[in-house]
């Protein structure tokens, strides 16, 4: 299965450490803009910037495949809540045909959610990855909940929802 | 104790900021200082309650209409869009 990755969920899986599991499931692609992104917040001296050098030592190595896409297959898809970098991975799943683009940004999935659907492309955020890792026995329901309550607290407004949600998904039927 | 910021901005807005503090009679610092304080204070706020609403909504406790009066249409929409795939990420995977 081949998924286009965008910066906002790549960070979130590598903050939940699972990055090296992902592969045990997916392809993972991503656009050289994403790339380029993630070489911006290495930079940066926060707690995000070890998780992007380590994404970036991962494409290196080929274990994610970086695509370039040219300006005039996404430029379209640019608005006032969707970057270069969110537009491009849209572009990616049409170009590659991949099914499923992975983005954290609640703005751009909005934004993105009526071409994407046209298209036959299905949005999903980062937890996706996180509940196939669960149903294919790489880590357990209780796992997925400990690295989600993780997540949570990075979130904003966002937090509220995926709160209500390890409630209903992963305390519920834990397993 | 106080830490030192530095960032880029274009020559437009650094010539309203200029207008700014001379019509204010404030540094540009101060200026600076005052409206990046009062932004932050302010989305924090807003973010706490959308987080409230996204919650309650989530829930069940607050119909779509209730979350419209709360967020605005545009904001509502886009916290139902969000709950929805977050919803299909858990109960899917990536089936």
């Amino acid at each position: 299965m081949k998924i286009v990755v965008d910066t906002s969920s790549l960070l979130s899986i590598g903050f939940m450490e699972v990055l090296d599991e992902t592969f045990d499931i997916a392809e993972v692609y991503i656009t050289s803009i994403v790339l380029k992104e993630l070489k911006e917040i290495a930079g940066y001296d926060d707690e995000k910037s070890d998780t992007a050098k380590r994404i970036m030592e991962l494409v290196k190595d080929g274990k994610i495949k970086c695509f370039h896409i040219k300006d005039e297959q996404f430029s379209e898809y640019i608005s006032r809540n969707v970057d270069a970098g969110e537009a491009s991975c849209l572009a990616l799943c049409i170009s590659e045909t991949v099914q499923f683009l992975i983005t954290d940004d609640a703005d751009a999935a909005y934004s993105l959610g009526r071409i994407a659907m046209q298209r036959g492309i299905k949005i999903r955020i980062c937890v996706a990855v996180l509940m196939e890792l669960v149903k294919a026995g790489i880590i357990t329901g209780s796992d997925a909940k400990e690295k989600m309550n993780k997540l949570i607290q990075q979130r904003g407004w966002e937090g509220g929802v995926l709160e209500v949600l390890v409630r209903k998904y992963l305390e519920e039927n834990v397993s | 104790m106080n830490e030192i910021l530095t960032f880029r901005e274009d020559k437009e807005t650094i010539e309203k900021l200029n207008e700014l503090a001379k019509r204010k009679m404030k540094s540009r610092s101060e200026i600076v200082r005052e409206a990046v304080k009062e932004y932050v204070t302010h989305k924090l706020e807003l973010i706490e309650i959308q987080k409230l609403a996204a919650k309650r909504y989530t829930e069940g406790k607050l119909s779509f209409d209730e979350l419209v009066d709360i967020l605005g249409y545009e904001e509502a929409k886009k916290v139902a869009y969000y709950k929805d795939i977050s919803e299909i990420s858990f109960a899917q995977g990536l089936a």
